[in-house]
């Protein structure tokens, strides 16, 4: 039986940073997004951002949190250069949201949800360090959860809930990736507590956990603070825990409390679980419909470009997806609108064009997108009707009066060759599934 | 009168001058602290846009305690003068506003901006003999204020003249987006002056802790006004008993937070790394700038917020700040202000605080700091006696003008 | 309480200040001074006493998000610890 407990960091997604009005872009060159505020110049002040505090208060209600109806912000107070003012502006005790949950295979409570503002970034060289304050100051959301989770699958299943709620919301920035801080203890070793610190991305906090979880089961557990080398797949001891390291927090004196009761009516979006549900109602196998609804975007997409469900979401899983993925795109990237791609779908479903037409007018919209009924019209691409694939077949049935035989005394394969003659003749353009029968029915 | 500045240049007309904890862009703005040497802002503080884009000549930076660490204007740093006394040169200017006090005295049609945080615009005002006006807290910007404590800190005015007062106060008053704690209020003009007949409280036995002479000349102006002002008795038990112990609470442990930023890498001091790592950089940058009384205050303030001890000091004084606010708000329903000597003491000479113990220094402060926690605006008046004296009046928040033309009573 | 050198030395430790054997002596007498008067407050009741972090009421702070084009790197020239565009800190 395992305890785990996550602390998961995501930067927010906003214009400026949390406290002045540099950039909140971490893509820039080094110290270009700093002013006197976010390197702690003497005598600067911090002044709040609303889009961070709005988008706070709308991770809390998806996280099902108590929410207060005051901002508070405090000090929390300890020497590192990644500070600008050797203290990080938090919330301590008073979090904008507190008693949460969030269901994934059992109710994961969650304990708090604050707001707080990122460290600068630090590369270590021989004989010093290197800091770059772009990402000092920009906002980052506190999500800790009480230690609920028992398995490393359920915490897969959290985290990947977590993040596609959080997608959902349009509060993440897409430039940066989530962090964690994991809790571990098992029965055996009397839930001594281990905590790996800062894993970064996704996958890495789900292979921490899962090593964490293996190691404690064979090794003898200490309580201690443990770092996670990406690199090896291992975790490794950084300090023993003698006390709880002590931050002297106090009140952040240059901000007033703030009153955010004008935010708390903030209405959330529609989430994954209503979209899931809404794609099984029509028909769509669940196993779809998670992949299709994982993603905000993806989903707002297809639900424009549909035409019939089922047919619509095997199309986007197996071909639209399989696009993407490969040439690691978001749908954001992907040139095509969703009204050229319902025309794409129309084509096919009807039979104007056949899947493989289709999959070639998926690759060439990489490049911009079009009118795949244009497209297809001008480059002679329509399949041929049942009327055109009769004349083919006569006409190969006639040049051919021994393959004919042939197959009368049971040759199958002579089958096979008049198919392929057929095939030939149209260029490609008929459906062979369709050249078969009619071949079948006109020699038997 | 240089001797008051840490950086000056001549001016004409009207001038101004900023405490040195007050930023100006490409000018060394140090707090008096070694550990700031060769800092020089990349911005202005809103109060000297202001006073830019007003158009008038600023003589340059006064010199003050370090970060505001003191009542005599003698915790300066070695590189910098120790201000004298302009009328006694063999005593203390008072602070930590000594600098700018020392220059409204010395320099005609002067208004020297300084900043108080448990009394350091009154204290020096009162030992130079001129006048000093403390706003309520969220009146002025603090925008590019140093910061000693933020929830306290103050910027206001020091001149030789109501008029000047008025007239420094006018033009630095007034909302900030810059500063989160700046309060939205309308700013009235303060250079009006109106004859009032207000009702002012003397406190109950704040008469009893001051200098016997101190409290003569102070009883001589209360007869010499009996006409004009209407006096009454008033009681301020808790203030009188705890609010030094809560203002010195509050202030140094936000004090210590803020000098933190200090371990001399991105400006002001610093030196090669050697071989030290960050903290063994820190603490040798760190012991080697800071003064002994700013040592002092980062140690009792990191003391008052750890754990173990916040709930007891730092999260207690907070509620008791509280209730010292509600005294002094309930006593200002039933007057129009209240009166007691600025100071206990007259400007003491050099000599004799070199040697005072930092609880005695502290104790000194019992007269200011309770308008100063409560964020009251109150105002320093010299009055006639044989060495500096002044009396403090405090009126209500945002009663500036008010307490003004009250001060037109004892000019 | 007990306030000795043993306390002053983890409050200067923690504040990153390195004190004499002096200084430490010195600081630890007036520790016992100050807090002591400090501990006065305890005597005042303050049960269901809301905390002042501020001395007035103080509303409508919050910043609208727009962003400022920025050339931050110049504030580099305030220091010489410094190499290209970061800014250069002793090893941890």
């Amino acid at each position: 039986m395992n305890k785990i407990g996550l602390e998961i960091h995501a930067s927010l997604k906003t214009e400026s940073k949390l406290f002045c009005d540099c950039p909140n872009d971490k893509t820039a060159s080094a110290n270009v997004n700093t002013c006197e505020i976010c390197l702690g110049h003497p005598g600067s002040k911090p002044r709040t951002n609303e889009e961070a505090v709005k988008k706070t208060i709308l991770v809390c209600k998806a996280l099902n949190t108590d929410l207060r109806n005051e901002l508070v912000f405090s000090r929390k107070n300890y020497f590192y250069p990644d500070l600008s003012k050797n203290y990080q502006i938090t919330q301590y005790e008073e979090p904008l949201g507190e008693n949460g949950f969030l269901d994934a295979d059992g109710r994961i409570k969650i304990k708090r949800v604050h707001l707080e503002e990122d460290p600068a970034s630090i590369t270590r060289e021989d004989n010093n360090i290197l800091v770059d304050y772009n990402r000092c100051g920009t906002p980052l959301v506190e999500i800790v959860t009480e230690p609920d989770i028992s398995s490393a699958e359920q915490a897969r299943l959290f985290m990947k809930k977590l993040l596609r709620t959080l997608k959902y919301l349009r509060v993440l920035d897409k430039n940066s990736s989530l962090k964690a801080d994991v809790n571990v203890s098992n029965k055996k070793n009397n839930y001594v507590r281990v905590e790996v610190k800062n894993v970064t991305g996704f996958k890495e906090i789900q292979r921490c956990i899962e090593y964490e979880i293996e190691r404690q089961k064979k090794e003898k557990v200490f309580n201690e603070t443990r770092g996670w080398d990406a690199q090896k797949g291992k975790t490794y001891s950084m300090r023993k825990k003698e006390s709880e390291a002590d931050y002297g927090y106090i009140y952040e004196p240059d901000i007033p409390i703030i009153d955010v009761s004008e935010y708390l009516g903030l209405s959330l979006p529609v989430l994954a679980e209503e979209k899931i549900k809404f794609l099984v109602g029509k028909g769509i196998n669940s196993e779809d419909a998670e992949i299709i609804a994982d993603d905000p975007d993806i989903m707002s997409f297809f639900e424009k470009a549909m035409t019939s469900p089922v047919f619509s979401a095997k199309f986007f899983r197996s071909m639209v997806l399989g696009i993407l993925n490969y040439n690691k795109i978001s749908i954001d990237d992907y040139p095509p609108g969703p009204g050229e791609m319902k025309e794409l779908l129309v084509l096919l479903e009807s039979g104007v064009i056949n899947e493989k037409t289709a999959k070639n007018i998926l690759i060439k919209f990489l490049e911009g997108g079009f009118s795949p009924k244009a497209f297809v019209k001008k480059n002679n691409l329509e399949m041929l009707s049942d009327k055109d694939i009769d004349v083919f077949v006569d006409e190969v049935l006639a040049e051919n009066p021994s393959a004919i035989e042939d197959f009368k005394s049971g040759e199958e394969k002579s089958l096979n060759f008049l198919v392929g003659m057929v095939m030939r003749k149209s260029g490609g353009k008929a459906n062979p599934e369709q050249v078969k029968a009619s071949v079948i029915k006109k020699i038997s | 009168m240089k001797e008051y500045f840490s950086y000056y240049k001549e001016g004409k007309g009207i001038t101004f001058s900023f405490k040195d904890n007050i930023v100006v862009k490409d000018i060394e703005s140090v707090a008096s602290s070694k550990i700031l040497k060769g800092y020089k802002p990349v911005f202005d503080a809103t109060v000297v846009t202001k006073v830019k884009k007003a158009g008038y000549d600023i003589l340059g930076k006064t010199l003050q305690d370090e970060f505001g660490f003191g009542s005599f204007c003698t915790n300066l740093d070695t590189s910098f003068n120790t201000p004298r006394n302009p009328l006694h040169p063999d005593r203390v200017t008072g602070g930590s506003s000594g600098g700018a006090a020392g220059a409204a005295k010395k320099i005609k049609n002067h208004i020297a901006i300084a900043e108080s945080t448990g009394g350091s615009i009154a204290n020096p005002a009162a030992f130079c003999n001129v006048i000093g006006l403390t706003p309520t807290y969220g009146l002025v910007s603090r925008y590019g204020l140093i910061d000693y404590a933020n929830s306290l800190d103050k910027i206001g005015v020091i001149s030789s003249s109501l008029e000047l007062v008025s007239l420094g106060l006018q033009k630095i008053a007034g909302y900030d987006e810059k500063d989160s704690t700046s309060v939205k209020v309308d700013i009235p003009d303060y250079t009006k002056r109106k004859v009032i007949k207000p009702v002012l409280g003397i406190p109950k036995g704040y008469l009893g802790i001051v200098d016997p002479v101190i409290k003569k000349d102070f009883e001589k102006v209360i007869t010499s006004l009996k006409n004009k002002v209407v006096f009454k008795e008033v009681d301020l038990p808790l203030n009188k008993k705890y609010s030094v112990s809560t203002y010195y609470i509050i202030a140094m442990a936000e004090a210590s937070t803020n000098l933190a930023k200090y371990t001399g890498l991105r400006y002001g001091f610093t030196k090669d790394f050697e071989k030290n790592d960050f903290n063994e950089f820190s603490s040798l940058v760190r012991s080697e700038c800071f003064g002994e009384e700013s040592k002092r205050r980062i140690m009792l303030g990191t003391f008052t917020r750890m754990a173990g001890y916040r709930d007891q000091y730092y999260d207690k004084a907070l509620r008791v700040r509280r209730l010292l606010i509600n005294e002094y708000k309930d006593v200002l329903k039933k007057v129009d202000g209240i009166i007691h000597p600025t100071m206990p003491i007259h400007p003491p000479k050099f000599e004799d605080v070199k040697d005072l113990k930092p609880l005695e220094v502290y104790n000194m402060d019992l007269l200011t700091v309770g308008a100063n926690l409560a964020g009251l605006p109150h105002i320093s008046m010299p009055i006639k006696a044989s060495l500096p004296t002044g009396v403090m009046i405090t009126t209500d928040h945002f009663e500036e003008k008010k307490l003004l033309d009250i001060g037109g009573l004892f000019e | 309480m007990d306030i000795n050198t043993d306390l002053v030395r983890f409050v200067a430790e923690t504040s990153r200040l390195k004190l004499s054997r002096d200084e430490l002596t010195k600081f630890t007498e007036e520790f016992k001074q100050v807090i002591g008067a400090f501990s006065d407050i305890s005597q005042v009741k303050t049960g269901g006493v809301e905390k002042a972090l501020h001395p007035v009421k103080i509303t409508n702070v919050l910043r609208k998000d727009s962003s400022l084009k920025k050339n931050g790197v110049d504030n580099l020239k305030l220091t010489k610890h410094k190499k290209q565009d970061y800014y250069e800190g002793p090893v941890l």
